[in-house]
């Protein structure tokens, strides 16, 4: 075919790459602060 | 058959090589509703060819020769686009579910109101306003650090629980609203804010997918966004804590430094991802670690070389891949641990009850107010389960992906 003869084109090969929907997410989380009468160890926690 | 283009497609410019660069070509961004893609030239000249010769009546081989300045009969462009171009970008085409990383989501605030909200705020991007701002941001925090993090220990009243949760769904809005403000700033269209839930994650999102078509600085400035607008709340809630002593504040600047700390994890798709993705210019990172781990496995098990040479990305995508899958391995053993420690809680629970036969306990359980706590317990083990076979799944999906493809 003409366009497979092109010396330009058969440089660029044809790709196509179907890129990922964009969320920015952030996670609600805490950092387990330990609570007054704790001894104040704490430890990180997923908060629900 | 010809192929006829939805005309609401946007092509822009994605990716121009580095000028040293012998390897490399110049890819293009082809935007249609939801769907965005990175293709080569070539596919940009085909799609460019269709859409010109619909718009303006044209025939189309006319309409590729002065796009591509070389000669071809329409039967072969056809032939070309039914090939090359994908489906989704078809007129009439059906176009599949949008591809979402949440198990669930809800929207909150709508795009058209956001816009608006956002447009004013666009104006704190300024480099040399955001350069000062980041600057209090730095020295406040630091000096006021030492009594930041002692906030952690010494906790706040239990009255004060209610003002702490609506000031960090504040905080996580406010987040949210920054990466959209970034985007008012260079002129991109947006999304709604949301709150869904991402693995074990309840979240709140900005859908910035539009965002792929500016430049990977714009890009970054729009993943740095939120922690920016943070960091400007922090400057606020730093100089309440000080000038009134206040605990609350104290804990609040805490765990919203933490928060953003968190956000810049790279393993999950937080800020941290994208902003990796955008600066490193590799895209879809998650989907490239499994070539990247089958380079490592094939070196390891076959001792064929890692070519590194002709695939840079290999570089950042192998310990970026090792590192994320340590870091699943992590999650997973802790939700390991949690499931054998809850599954031996409820065991010793059932096992201490003052009743002996099914329904005699079942009455004791619902009746003496255990019953909340029978729930969240077995609630926990089915949840810590299925995420279990989740990310057992992932890890085998990335060290074997063909065996996944094909479903064996």
């Amino acid at each position: 075919m003409a366009i497979e003869n092109n010396k330009e084109i058969q440089l660029d090969t044809y790709s196509v790459e179907e890129l990922e929907a964009r969320f920015e997410m952030e996670a609600i989380v805490d950092d387990g602060g330990a609570d007054a009468d704790t001894d104040g160890s704490c430890e990180c926690k997923i908060t629900w | 058959m010809y192929v006829v283009l939805n005309s609401s497609i946007q092509i822009s410019e994605f990716e121009r090589p580095q000028p040293e660069s012998t390897s490399e070509a110049t890819k293009f961004l082809i935007q249609c509703g939801d769907l965005n893609y990175v293709v080569s030239t070539p596919v940009k000249i085909l799609v460019e060819t269709l859409l010109t010769s619909q718009k303006l009546n044209i025939p189309l081989d006319k309409s590729y020769q002065r796009f591509s300045q070389n000669k071809a009969s329409p039967e072969e462009i056809m032939a070309l686009a039914n090939k090359h171009i994908p489906s989704t970008l078809f007129s009439g085409a059906e176009v599949p579910a949008r591809k979402t990383p949440f198990i669930l989501s809800i929207n909150l605030l709508p795009e058209r109101i956001l816009s608006y909200a956002a447009l004013p705020l666009a104006l704190l991007f300024n480099k040399w306003l955001a350069f000062g701002l980041v600057s209090v941001f730095i020295a406040i925090h630091i000096w006021l650090f030492p009594a930041i993090s002692q906030s952690a220990i010494t906790g706040i009243p239990t009255g004060d629980i209610p003002i702490f949760i609506a000031s960090m769904l504040l905080s996580y809005f406010i987040h949210e609203l920054g990466h959209i403000s970034a985007c008012r700033r260079f002129n991109c269209p947006h999304g709604d804010i949301g709150v869904g839930i991402y693995f074990i994650f309840p979240v709140f999102f900005a859908d910035v997918s539009k965002a792929w078509r500016l430049n990977r600085i714009e890009r970054a400035t729009v993943d740095l966004g939120g922690l920016y607008f943070q960091a400007i709340l922090l400057i606020a809630i730093d100089y309440y804590a000080f000038a009134n002593q206040s605990s609350l504040a104290y804990l609040l600047s805490w765990t919203i430094t933490f928060t953003m700390l968190h956000t810049l994890n790279p393993f999950f798709k937080f800020d941290g991802y994208w902003l990796l993705s955008d600066l490193s210019g590799i895209t879809n990172l998650h989907e490239k670690m499994a070539k990247a781990l089958q380079a490592v496995k094939n070196k390891l098990l076959h001792q064929t070389p890692i070519d590194i040479q002709n695939n840079k990305t290999l570089l950042l995508l192998i310990p970026y891949s090792l590192l994320t899958i340590a870091f699943f391995l992590y999650v997973a053993s802790f939700l390991l641990k949690k499931l054998i420690q809850t599954t031996a809680e409820i065991a010793s629970m059932l096992k201490e009850l003052p009743v002996s036969g099914f329904l005699s306990a079942a009455e004791y359980i619902f009746y003496q107010g255990e019953i909340w706590v029978f729930i969240k317990g077995v609630v926990w083990i089915a949840l810590i389960f299925t995420l279990l076979v989740f990310y057992t799944k992932r890890i085998a999906t990335l060290i074997y992906p063909k065996a996944q493809a094909t479903g064996k």
